[in-house]
């Protein structure tokens, strides 16, 4: 699978098809080993790489279950990413500034700003956080487990083209996994690929995502 | 794990649950009703060894007072010698839910019932 | 006899010079009250006191106490202006710790012990008249018992008396030092009294006794200790503190302690809270070999409330054992306990709480949390809370977790690009936060970082 600067590729299939697992094992999480294969980020393997070296590298990832990390203030670690991620670094009060005005922009109550993170946050207000997390990363690849679960419409619609717009901006790579197609209507999709018990069973153009959408996932 | 502890009566529970073997898990309940005059002392203690991983222990107790000298002393203990662990315990004692009370009451039952059926759904 | 132009109890009077002794005995006793020229009655306390040591049992529950050998300590303080330690004797880790954060000169070598005394009158002087004036008392022990026999009588080892336990005992026959504090009817401190600017070797005694009265209305919070580590060479620290908050009252008592790693801290700590009346313990616990300490609160009066917030970082060759004892004696009380622990690097802290409801305290409430973590495979936690309920017209939740950091959250905080070990300070830092924001502003920060540079040198 390649995935290339300023593309968009979509990763489908059903519950349990090994879309999560690849997404965790791309960004490294301790619970899965790679016993056959490489992982590439710009000509460098990656396979023994610990998150946060892959982050050096320019991955994200938009978590579909992110964890929360009581006491540990939104805001101050959303500061925190900002400086390890930017070179030119803002002072803290225009930051908080500007994220506040990211945050009313994707209808995210500016009060969970002040909580810890994730703490007590529902479903799409995580989702939401992931989100204002991208926009500090400054990645050059961005991975978005199944970001559409957990969201409304509306919520959806400000996400996808928050993220379609900074990719087109900044030339990043994005794979979006999920089982639904109705994300995929507002972001523009260069490659399928669709999975079956963790292998790519079919890949094909933008134009796979609507025969999926008129006959499921069981065909062929 | 069930105690219905009655007028006059005195229930003393004792028990220590070790988790020595690698990757053991225990979920233990215990629940009581302590009527007017009743005594339940009850102790219970987590162990786990050191050296072993993946242990996941919880303990609960849940203690109703009904009535005027019903007694509980509850000491859940935890002794962890081991950090890849997950233990937990929590207590809770007191009186009969007023909510619920009011609400089997407000279907009819007299107060004397709407407890009794309480009581007979939490030793369940 | 005392003399007036005693400037706010600040230094001792230079007709205070004790010697130092070894052991302990009747007549030791009897020496310590004739050279502070104490009044009768507080001559047969110490002496009743000592009786009362000499009778009782050390505890059989706790940490390992085996070791305490009463015969070699000191009973007397040595109060001139140089002690008998050199800089050099100051233990390196101590001093690191001193230079990381940021301390300066003059407090590091007081806190090294190698200075006695303070220079803090010019910078205070104006805030104690301040407090004066409004009525307030803020003085030494030994002060108050020459300025206010009459008050310090009345109360004093009423709420602990010196049967209480062995150290309580120890400490009645021996005390020297510590605060007194009284508050008049409905005036409310509006900063934080800190016992640190008032410094003399008697405030980090050894037997310090601390007297507090917050009178009708009133509030007051009084902060003890620091979070650099004080190097002491005595290895006993039997303090007793005795707080009453009066009907309407409030009273937020905050400790840092960070002892050096050769210190037994035994520590008997008591309020006892009128109607309506609030009191706050804040407990931090990062320093000495052995801790035990249990702030309680006797809740005496209708709605009176009682929070105990505690953090005990116990690192290797340490065991903190900590808790909370809540005492509901009258109807609609309420208490909460909130316990956060870290043992690393072989360290163990244990919680050890008591909440009992007496017949009669109708519709009393208490919460109790405890949250403990684990670091490493060497480390230990133990949880022993004991809920004695008499009463049952009431309500009590108690829940306790210990485990290790979480593997969900370590990865979370990685993939954003944080090492591992920020990943786990910024972890443990939240870990806290409930009862570090709680801390006075400077303190908060110092407690943060000395946690984490605690963790960093610690074995992974």
């Amino acid at each position: 699978m390649a995935i290339k600067p300023g593309e968009v590729t979509a990763i489908m299939g059903k519950n349990g098809s090994g879309k999560s697992t690849l997404a965790f094992t791309l960004m490294g999480h301790p619970k899965y080993k790679i016993t056959e294969g490489e992982i590439e980020v710009d000509k460098t393997k990656i396979n023994d790489l610990a998150p946060n070296e892959r982050a050096e590298l320019g991955i994200f990832l938009a978590n579909q279950y992110p964890a929360a990390v009581p006491g540990l203030g939104s805001t101050s670690f959303l500061w925190q990413i900002y400086k390890k991620r930017n070179k030119n670094k803002t002072n803290i009060i225009e930051f908080r500034e500007w994220i506040e005005t990211q945050a009313k922009a994707l209808d995210l109550n500016l009060d969970l700003l002040k909580r810890g993170l994730n703490d007590g946050f529902s479903g799409g207000e995580k989702k939401k956080m992931e989100i204002l997390q991208l926009l500090v990363s400054n990645p050059k690849y961005v991975i978005l487990d199944e970001i559409d679960s957990g969201l409304d419409v509306d919520a959806l619609k400000k996400i996808a083209l928050t993220v379609a717009k900074v990719a087109k901006v900044k030339k990043i790579g994005v794979i979006i996994i999920t089982h639904y197609s109705r994300i995929l209507k507002y972001i523009k999709v260069d490659r399928v690929h669709v999975m079956e018990a963790g292998l790519v069973k079919e890949s094909g153009d933008s134009s796979l995502v609507d025969r999926i959408e008129n006959t499921g996932f069981e065909n062929k | 794990m069930n105690h219905l502890v009655k007028k006059g009566q005195k229930i003393n529970f004792d028990e220590v649950w070790i988790y020595d073997k690698v990757g053991q898990e225990g979920l233990v309940e215990i629940r009581a009703v302590v009527e007017e005059g009743g005594e339940f002392n009850a102790k219970g203690k987590i162990k786990i060894a050191k050296n072993v991983s993946g242990i996941n222990a919880f303990l609960k107790f849940k203690v109703l007072l009904l009535g005027k000298n019903s007694r509980a002393t509850v000491k859940p203990e935890l002794e962890i010698e081991s950090n890849d662990v997950k233990a937990s315990h929590s207590a809770s004692i007191g009186r009969v839910d007023e909510e619920q009370l009011f609400y089997l009451m407000s279907r009819g039952l007299s107060r004397q019932k709407a407890i009794e059926l309480i009581v007979k759904a939490f030793l369940n | 006899m005392i003399k007036d132009d005693y400037k706010y109890g600040f230094s001792m009077p230079e007709n205070y010079v004790y010697k130092s002794q070894e052991g302990l005995s009747q007549e030791v006793v009897l020496k310590i009250s004739t050279m502070k020229k104490e009044p009768l009655w507080m001559t047969t306390f110490r002496l009743k006191s000592y009786e009362q040591f000499v009778k009782k049992e050390m505890p059989t529950w706790g940490a390992d106490l085996s070791t305490i050998i009463f015969d070699n300590i000191h009973y007397f303080v040595k109060a001139t202006d140089k002690t008998e330690k050199e800089w050099s004797d100051v233990p390196k880790e101590i001093k690191d710790t001193y230079d990381r954060l940021g301390i300066p000169e003059a407090e590091k070598q007081y806190l090294g012990g190698v200075k006695a005394q303070y220079e803090s009158e010019v910078v205070y002087g104006s805030l104690l008249k301040r407090l004066s004036d409004q009525g307030i008392i803020f003085c030494g022990m030994d002060e108050a018992l020459a300025k206010y026999p009459k008050l310090v009588k009345e109360y004093i080892g009423k709420l602990i008396p010196p049967g209480d336990n062995k150290f309580a005992a120890l400490n009645s026959a021996v005390w020297s030092g510590g605060s007194f504090i009284y508050v008049p009817k409905g005036v409310k401190v509006d900063l934080p009294l800190q016992a640190y600017f008032r410094i003399n070797t008697a405030n980090m005694g050894q037997f310090e006794r601390t007297l507090i009265i917050v009178d009708e209305g009133a509030f007051i919070h009084y902060v003890e200790g620091c979070t650099a580590p004080i190097y002491s060479t005595d290895s006993l620290h039997a303090a007793v503190v005795e707080i009453f908050v009066k009907k309407g009252a409030r009273c937020r008592y905050t400790t840092i302690q960070n002892w050096s790693k050769n210190v037994y801290n035994l520590v008997t700590k008591r309020a006892k809270v009128e109607e309506d009346g609030i009191m706050e313990w804040i407990d931090g616990n990062l320093g000495s070999k052995i801790t035990m300490k249990y702030p309680a609160v006797v809740l005496a009066g209708r709605r009176a409330h009682g929070e105990i917030l505690s953090v005990a970082v116990a690192g290797k060759g340490q065991h903190l054992d900590a808790g909370a004892k809540c005492i509901h004696l009258a109807p609609e009380t309420t208490s909460r306990v909130l316990s956060k622990s870290i043992s690393f690097d072989g360290g163990r802290a244990s919680y050890r709480g008591l909440v009992q409801m007496v017949p009669g305290a109708i519709n009393a409430r208490s919460k109790v949390v405890c949250d403990a973590l684990i670091m490493d495979n060497f480390s230990a936690s133990d949880t022993f809370p004991s809920n004695k309920i008499y009463e049952s017209e009431v309500t009590l939740e108690h829940e306790a977790t210990v485990s290790k950091i979480g593997e969900e959250q370590l990865f979370y905080l990685m993939s954003r690009g944080f090492e591992e070990h920020e990943a786990e300070a910024m972890i443990i830092n939240g870990f806290i936060e409930p009862i570090a924001k709680e801390l006075p502003m400077e303190y908060s920060v110092e407690l943060n970082r000395l946690i984490n540079m605690q963790m960093e040198g610690s074995v992974g």
